[in-house]
């Protein structure tokens, strides 16, 4: 069953175009058009949605967003994401913001607060080039344009899935304590991540110099800059453990890491999914309740 | 009469000759043109809050590119004492560490009269100099156009001993000879020699 949905797309209107018709074309088009809007620009997609079918399960989307808070054009991909998941169909896209690459560290090579030494693992085996730079269900390709993530991530929603996965996790003496449970909707040989990420985080962003499509803005740095699905650890592992499912079957895997003291656990949340060499086979993500 | 009619025509279409050679230029923040082959020298170190950094203060602008026409900026970093080099133009940002030239990665479509900044600087680690020669090179599809070069000589020295020299000044070229000595009218293909506006001599591979 597909659905149609409307997706915002950056447009710029071209007098260059324009010119080619003529000066009459020129001013009967000039007068006919207005500006419009980032927010109100809209493309058509068609996206698969769940049909209700007991026997079938909908693949959700992992976008690992390379960023830095030292990148400048980063916040637009954060931008993109936001727009993704503000969609009919957003909480079937989990993103992951990986602070990582020369842009997560300064000019001495230092990490910066919010990158970390497994994301830049991550950037290294991913040989990410710049930044932003997003993969969407480890496909295997780098998409370094965030116009093309929505493109990828639409494409993507249309997948069904061999596991259908959720997950709890609880705050319980300090220690995130973590189930994913999976069933299996067809046979899956992998690995199995879990990551823990958080929202919310208030921290320095470089921004651009003059976004053109803002003038009132002088650029520089901004210290309020709330950051979203900042990755903040792996709990099993930088590279998962293996996981393997078949027809019918149903499992439980858990595990548990102690919450740092940098972060805020009102604000977390885990990351789990299923993924092998054809790339991410399912994905979810929840919440860190606190114990009563 | 006849002869100033022919006069203003070739005018005109020098002018316009001239301008789509160079449909992407670079210019300052304000949207003034920096002379093809210009050399402009940054001293004024700026706090990013996490690193010391000396701005280009470059920017694209479209002076005559038509639609259909992109823009790429590339860097070619003759000298680098330490630290790095960045450019964030038009959606990436790219990092350098070493002397080379590093071509651009994506391309940008502006408006005409539309100024980008190409968000490029020297994060320097200590005292020292770093050259980059910017190239902004017009495109039409895949076809390269023209280009246009600026060569920033980034300066991070001593305050006390820069003290007297005006922060990021442009150093227009006052003379400019070849490897023979012989004087050029504009910047030529190899190694040029400038004689800037600052007394100084400077050199610097014109690709």
């Amino acid at each position: 069953m597909k659905s149609v949905v409307y997706i915002n797309e950056v447009l710029t209107v071209s007098l260059g175009r324009i010119a080619r018709f003529g000066l009459l074309s020129v001013l009967a088009l000039l007068s006919a058009c207005s500006h419009i809007d980032d927010d109100e620009r809209l493309i058509k997609m068609d996206v698969n949605v769940p049909t209700g079918d007991p026997t079938e399960v909908t693949r959700n989307v992992l976008l690992e967003d390379f960023t830095g808070q030292r990148c400048v054009n980063c916040p637009k991909g954060a931008k993109v994401i936001d727009q993704l998941q503000e969609s009919d169909f957003g909480e079937r896209v989990i993103a992951v913001g990986i602070y990582s690459g020369p842009f997560g560290k300064n000019a001495s090579g230092a990490l910066l607060p919010l990158s970390t030494q497994t994301g830049c693992d991550y950037y290294d085996h991913w040989q990410i080039e710049s930044q932003p730079g997003a993969i969407i269900n480890r496909s295997g390709h780098v998409y370094y344009s965030p116009q093309d993530w929505t493109r990828e991530v639409m494409a993507a929603l249309g997948g069904k899935s061999a596991v259908k996965m959720d997950l709890e996790a609880v705050l319980h003496d300090g220690n995130i304590e973590i189930a994913v449970h999976s069933q299996g909707y067809g046979d899956f040989a992998g690995k199995l991540q879990v990551w823990v990420v958080e929202d919310g985080i208030v921290a320095l962003q470089l921004l651009p110099d003059a976004p053109e499509e803002d003038p009132a803005w002088k650029g520089g740095s901004d210290p309020g800059y709330v950051h979203n699905h900042v990755f903040r650890a792996a709990v099993n592992g930088s590279w998962g453990e293996d996981f393997a499912i078949s027809t019918g079957e149903q499992k439980s895997n858990r595990m548990q890491i102690p919450a740092a003291e940098a972060w805020n656990t009102d604000h977390l949340s885990v990351v789990a999914f299923v993924c092998n060499g054809k790339g991410v086979e399912q994905v979810v993500k929840g919440k860190v309740k606190t114990e009563k | 009469m006849l002869m100033k009619k022919l006069f203003t025509l070739i005018l005109l279409m020098t002018t316009v000759m001239g301008y789509a050679q160079n449909s992407y230029v670079f210019a300052d923040k304000d949207g003034t043109v920096f002379e093809n082959g210009d050399t402009i020298v940054r001293t004024e170190v700026e706090d990013s809050g996490f690193d010391k950094q000396i701005n280009s203060g470059l920017y694209v602008k479209n002076v005559s590119a038509a639609d259909g026409y992109q823009v790429a900026v590339s860097a070619n970093i003759t000298r680098l004492d330490n630290g790095t080099v960045q450019l964030c133009f038009p959606e990436n940002c790219n990092y350098y560490n070493s002397v080379g030239n590093n071509e651009a990665k994506d391309k940008a479509s502006l408006a005409q009269g539309a100024l980008k900044s190409i968000q490029s600087e020297w994060l320097p680690t200590a005292y020292g100099e770093c050259i980059v020669t910017y190239t902004a090179q017009s495109y039409q599809g895949v076809f390269p156009k023209s280009s246009y070069k600026v060569t920033v000589i980034y300066r991070y020295a001593d305050p006390a001993a820069i003290k007297g020299l005006n922060a990021n000044q442009t150093v227009l070229p006052a003379q400019r000879f070849d490897l023979q000595g012989r004087p050029l009218r504009t910047s030529a293909r190899g190694l040029n020699i400038v004689r800037g506006s600052d007394g100084k001599i400077y050199k610097f591979i014109n690709k």
